[in-house]
């Protein structure tokens, strides 16, 4: 294990004590002897990892997974064993999602808490979807497959949510307002546009809507698996919370996620059409005016985490190249903020 | 004044240098943040290339807030009046001042994405609110 202050261990090291704790996992989590093998990191991010691997039983044939883990246990935002109950409380209702097959939080296998789910095929790198959805053809597909995704999991009943699930502490809107307004106050220099948008939430502001659901918080191209047949998993639940279902929809829907194909609104996949009317015949309850403000506290609010990370770069809290260009990509957000306000 | 290369030139020897001979040597996450560097000069050599923006963004601002633009370098007069601008439309209460200031926050966001992002302003969302068309 790695600390601080230590030497970080090599690649293959840490591949090594991968291994070795995958097989130990999984005798004590599903008395199997398995021998894993073929190690592949898909995302190695500062905090979690996900590598997906084979396991073999002796003469059996290999399986793929994906581990997903934290290599230390102090930088949880979803403890891991509840995420993996939100992934099986979504698949029961037909989300899709990779199924699980265990979770622990226990430190001795990989250094913190892991779950292992089922490989599920397909891509993932933003660009690389585009071009494998444009030559597939299945755009419109993914943008009803997401609706109909979402209609799943805004049917589940909240208070079956795992207990530490983020609830609203007033409003989803009053408390997404009063946390944009802090983080307005701590930019590093004044946007008039910023203010602008501020102010026109707060006095935009819908009324309590139809209820409370589960909410993913990052439903977006980078978080969804997508094969021939279009969307294959919806992935990277950690910031999931209990909320306004609109907020949802709406941030799927940002110009930020769509890496270049504007006139998809959903996703850079498809129009809104199919996606609103798969939500809908799935149960959703879709409000035009409601999405239409979340999406622009969703844009201001990814270009006060750019803002964000521009700052924590230059007072070193977290520096590096493009940490520091976040800074010049506020002015993107600024400019699709100012659109959708058109007066 | 400096001698040539200027400054502008001078970055365009070092995205060349990134681009030619550090680049094919790279592989993996240097390969992405590289790009990312060669983006940051790029954004760089436009701002350099427009010397006249900050003072002309400070007369856009001093208009609509019907002010003379306060003494000092550009940069200064520009952050200055950018707080009073961010601070009035912050309070609100003012719609007609809301509308005048619309268009003149518009054209800075349009000259920062000159800087920034040729092209991101060829898309327009103010046809996805409600009720459509803009």
């Amino acid at each position: 294990m790695s600390g601080p202050g230590k030497v970080p261990e090599s690649a293959q090291a840490r591949e090594a004590r991968l291994k070795a704790g995958l097989e130990a996992v999984f005798q004590a989590e599903l008395s199997r002897a398995v021998t894993v093998s073929d190690l592949v990191v898909t995302s190695a991010g500062a905090r979690r990892g996900n590598v997906l691997f084979t396991a073999t039983a002796p003469r059996g044939e290999g399986q793929r997974y994906c581990v997903t883990y934290l290599p230390t246990l102090d930088i949880e935002l979803l403890p891991i064993p509840q995420e993996a109950a939100l992934f099986r409380l979504a698949e029961a209702q037909g989300v899709p999602v990779p199924h699980v097959h265990f979770a622990t939080e226990d430190p001795q296998w990989v250094g913190g808490p892991l779950f292992v789910s089922d490989c599920v095929a397909g891509e993932t790198v933003p660009r690389r979807v585009l071009r494998k959805v444009a030559a597939e053809g299945t755009g419109e597909a993914i943008a009803a497959q997401l609706g109909s995704a979402f209609a799943a999991l805004h049917s589940i009943d909240p208070t079956l949510a795992p207990p530490a699930l983020a609830r609203p502490e007033r409003t989803p809107v009053e408390d997404a307002l009063a946390r944009t307004d802090q983080q307005l106050r701590e930019l590093l220099q004044p946007s008039p546009i910023f203010s602008y948008a501020q102010r026109w939430l707060e006095t935009h502001a819908p009324r309590a809507g139809d209820g409370l659901t589960i909410v993913h918080g990052d439903v977006r191209n980078g978080n969804v698996i997508i094969d021939e047949q279009g969307l294959a998993a919806v992935l990277d639940w950690e910031v999931a919370k209990v909320g306004d279902p609109l907020e949802d929809l709406a941030w799927t829907c940002l110009r930020c996620w769509r890496f270049g194909e504007d006139d998809k609104e959903v996703g850079g996949f498809g129009p809104r059409a199919p996606f609103v009317a798969a939500y809908e015949a799935g149960g959703g309850h879709f409000d035009p005016e409601r999405f239409h403000w979340w999406k622009v506290l969703g844009t201001y609010r990814w270009g006060l985490g750019l803002a964000g990370q521009a700052a924590a770069h230059l007072e070193g809290r977290f520096s590096n190249i493009v940490m520091a260009m976040s800074g010049r990509r506020v002015g993107e957000l600024e400019y699709d903020l100012l659109s959708l306000l058109k007066p | 004044m400096q001698d040539r290369p200027t400054a502008v030139e001078l970055l365009d020897t070092l995205a060349t240098y990134l681009e030619e001979e550090i680049g094919p040597e790279l592989e993996g996450p240097l390969v992405y943040r590289t790009r990312v560097a060669l983006n940051l000069l790029s954004v760089v050599r436009r701002e350099l290339s427009d010397e006249e923006a900050l003072p002309r963004e400070a007369l856009r601002l001093a208009a609509l807030l019907d002010t003379p633009v306060p003494e000092g370098s550009p940069r200064v007069a520009l952050e200055a009046l950018n707080a009073r601008l961010a601070e009035r439309l912050r309070r609100g209460g003012d719609a007609a001042f809301d509308a005048a200031a619309w268009p003149v926050l518009m054209a800075g966001a349009r000259e920062k994405l000159a800087v920034l992002r040729p092209g991101y302003d060829g898309y327009d969302s103010a046809g996805e609110r409600p009720g459509g068309a803009s």
